[in-house]
């Protein structure tokens, strides 16, 4: 591995995207906090699954703890707010307020929202279908969950939380939608769209979803042990930084597996992104792949393993002690990231790269510079 | 630290040299008709789309209509990847995505050689397919029994990536847009920001959305559904239908079109998205109107200049009420004629701003603006020339396309012609 020379945040070409701040609701706690003490200390998630979810495919679970909905985000309007909602709701609180619940983030009209996820609150989706076969007529389902029941709906609950009016967007990509969701806002923001963005992903636990998910297996591949939990970042463009730079996104890079060879797909997705990025593989501190426990998910760690130092992998424990996050895997990846590099203090201007890959044939690939200061 | 004092951030500026992004094929399939000459055809006949549902049992709802797409062929554009592999939601994304790229001229070696962009734009997705999956397990009061067929192409990030997959694009970036009813345009609005910034050549862009049984009780349970016919900006006008299809777009860089000879149908002018951040699910007239503003400053348009407005016109009391009064504040008492293809096409939901895309862009290359049909007496709430029941044939040569959805979120997209 080459010298890594540290960077300073200042000597960006201005419109390089940088982090300027994250938060993560994660199966380590509600806080970012909880997440990088959690990811640094290798701890394992997994728990029995509480009774309430019923009949589950497998036992355990990587839910975020001590979830209470009302608890975290007040009464009000939460009695009938689908999990994927909430999780998001929380993890905006944690990124824009202060431990007195101030606001610490200044926001306006080109303050953006873009929000990664699978297929959005399934559980809430689904109720409200059963309810449809279910009741005496097909119509009579619960009024006041439907709005959960839109897509775009975390995203635009954010929006309204915190008065966020510039573009507000929801994508969908699995595993790869926080990748796309960073790709979206630094796009936009290139166009002058926006000069700031809330970006993430999301992804919620629910009895449906794992047995969606369960169903939905590869012949061989074993039942998941499921994750969840919403990983945001605040990104702004370099030269108009509000907050000091964490990391600097240098690239970001996906296309679609089409011959069904996963592993070349990621092999070639990783090398424009380190192209793009203008690093080489050597210069890759850390490496995190998605893990997927799929043969896909195998595939891409046998991609990286042959292009990045042996040591880059091992920087950052896997992923798979989260569980498999989903939506939220690809934020919470490079959340991981910077949650080791907060506590190394070589870490400051190194190269990580996060990969990821997804059951509907897309992957990705991001490449990051780690800009954090450390007294 | 409190910010509450903060001086507002400076504008976000738009970068200088931006390429300019011409359409150069269409891919329509809705409940009117398939195919560009066919939708054409019925644009300027004010065809309806309604007809009984197919899809689903409606026992019990009290109602019936739905403007489905009939006839469908998906074997007829897929050829590469299983139709299994898809729902019906992804079959129409595929196949109005074959048609657009043969519509433009382009082969599968072209797209191959090409930095691309697909964005696809989704209400429900396949819910069509996660409501036969609870059905199922509710059948055998055990979820073992869901088919894993249909499982497994639940995720919408599907109706993207199997466009690549069956047009073999390997170095694309797929993604597919879940701001519901505005998804269509924010779909486009993306491509033209990727084919601006340079990165890309070429974007597949548009919407696609098949009638399910979570949008209509949704819109049931709301009393937002029309008994009869969808009558926008009606003064009895009684709310929607939903519908279903497709509409991608070719979305090309000027240099790019022009170095092939590529017909070119309409430029995209520009976009903007708004949000309301205000209520989960009524429209908002100040976030509606800011769109429009941002859509012209972003086209560089003069309001004057907009020969007509495709209307969001969904036909509920709400929205067309509100939409109304976002256009007047905007345009003031003389706005453009203003036209629902919801009367026609029903609402086709993350298709709907795609197919109106389309329509647009067939308006100004044929000369017309396609009418608002089922129309009797026009709201006095809403003062617009709606171009009742019969198409006008005009000169068109820069029109406004709007979308809006749940959540607040507002897409408005400037068309024009070509060489302005």
């Amino acid at each position: 591995m080459s010298t890594a020379a540290v960077t300073p945040a200042a000597s960006l070409p201005p419109e390089t995207l940088v982090i300027t701040g994250w938060s993560a609701v994660s199966p380590h706690g509600v806080t970012r906090q909880a997440f990088a003490a959690g990811v640094r200390g290798g701890a394992k998630t997994a728990v029995k699954a509480d009774v309430a979810l019923g009949t589950l495919p497998s036992p355990n679970v990587c839910t975020v703890p001590d979830f209470d909905i009302p608890g975290l985000l007040g009464a009000k309007g939460t009695a009938k707010m689908d999990r994927l909602t909430a999780l998001t709701l929380v993890a905006s609180d944690g990124l824009l307020l202060d431990a007195e619940g101030n606001k610490a983030v200044r926001t306006d009209e080109a303050t953006g929202v873009v929000l990664g996820i699978s297929m959005g609150s399934l559980e809430n989706m689904t109720d409200l279908l059963r309810q449809s076969y279910t009741n005496a007529l097909p119509f009579h389902v619960d009024a006041g969950r439907i709005p959960f029941g839109s897509l775009n709906h975390a995203a635009g609950a954010c929006a309204i939380r915190h008065d966020l009016k510039g573009p507000n967007t929801t994508v969908a990509g699995g595993r790869v939608s926080g990748l796309l969701a960073l790709n979206y806002a630094r796009r936009l923001m290139s166009q002058g769209r926006a000069t700031k963005y809330l970006a993430g992903s999301v992804e919620e636990f629910s009895a449906i979803h794992a047995w969606f998910e369960y169903t939905a297996l590869a012949a061989g591949d074993p039942s998941p042990l499921l994750g969840e939990g919403c990983g945001l970042f605040l990104v702004e463009h370099a030269g108009a930084a509000e907050r000091p730079a964490l990391a600097a996104v240098l690239s970001i890079e996906t296309g679609v597996d089409i011959d069904d060879d996963p592993r070349a797909a990621v092999t070639g997705c990783v090398r424009r992104a380190l192209n793009r990025a203008g690093v080489t593989a050597d210069e890759v501190w850390a490496a995190v792949p998605c893990a997927a426990p799929t043969s896909a998910g195998r595939a891409e760690s046998e991609a990286l393993a042959a292009l990045v130092p042996a040591d880059a992998l091992s920087r950052v424990p896997s992923m798979e002690l989260l569980g498999d996050t989903s939506a939220a895997s690809a934020s919470f990846q490079i959340q991981a990231v910077l949650g080791v590099a907060e506590a190394d203090p070589t870490s400051s201007g190194r190269i990580a790269l996060v990969s990821a890959v997804d059951r509907d044939g897309a992957v990705g690939c991001a490449v990051l510079r780690l800009l954090g200061e450390h007294a | 630290m409190s910010t509450a004092q903060s001086p507002p951030a400076p504008p976000a500026r738009a970068p200088a040299n931006r390429r300019r992004a011409v359409l150069t094929g269409l891919g329509a399939i809705s409940s009117i008709g398939t195919g560009v000459e066919e939708f054409t055809a019925a644009l300027r006949a004010g065809r309806s789309g309604a007809g009984p549902i197919t899809r689903f049992d409606t026992e019990g709802f009290g109602h019936n209509t739905a403007c489905e797409v009939s006839e469908f062929e998906p074997e007829r554009w897929i050829r590469n990847v299983p139709l299994d592999d898809m729902g019906r939601a992804g079959q129409f994304a595929v196949a109005a995505a074959r048609m657009a790229v043969v519509d433009a001229g382009l082969t599968e070696a072209d797209l191959r050689e090409r930095q691309a962009l697909i964005s696809v734009g989704t209400t429900d997705g396949e819910s069509h397919d996660i409501g036969v999956l609870v059905e199922q397990e509710l059948a055998a009061g055990d979820p073992e029994a869901m088919d894993p067929v249909l499982s497994r192409r639940i995720n919408a990030g599907r109706l993207s990536t199997v466009i690549a997959r069956e047009l073999r694009i390997p170095n694309v970036e797929a993604t597919t847009i879940t701001t519901a009813c505005a998804a269509g345009n924010y779909s486009i609005g993306y491509g033209l920001d990727a084919i601006r910034s340079g990165e890309v050549d070429i974007a597949l862009c548009g919407g696609a959305d098949a009638v399910c049984r979570k949008a209509y009780l949704t819109f049931k349970r709301f009393g937002a559904l029309t008994p009869d016919v969808v009558r926008p900006f009606d003064k009895n006008r009684q709310g929607i239908l939903t519908s279903e299809g497709a509409g991608i777009l070719v979305l090309e860089s000027l240099e790019s079109a022009l170095a092939r000879g590529a017909h070119i149908y309409a430029e995209v002018l520009g976009y903007g998205l708004s949000c309301d951040a205000n209520h989960a699910t009524a429209p908002d007239r100040v976030g509606i109107a800011r769109g429009i503003r941002l859509a012209l400053d972003d086209a560089g348009v003069k309001k004057e200049e907009i020969d007509f407005i495709s209307a969001h016109g969904t036909g509920t009391k709400a929205n067309d009420r509100t939409e109304s009064a976002a256009i007047l504040d905007v345009y003031g008492d003389a706005p453009p004629r203003t036209v629902a293809l919801k009367s026609m096409l029903g609402h086709a939901m993350g298709a709907a701003s795609a197919l109106g895309a389309i329509a647009c862009s067939l308006a100004i290359e044929h000369g017309f603006i396609p009418p608002t049909i089922h129309h009797r007496e026009t709201d006095p709430a809403c003062p617009l020339d709606v171009v009742p029941n019969n198409a006008l044939d005009a000169d068109v040569r820069l029109v406004q396309n709007n979308s809006s959805a749940f959540a607040g979120n507002n897409a408005i997209l400037i068309l024009g012609t070509y060489g302005e």
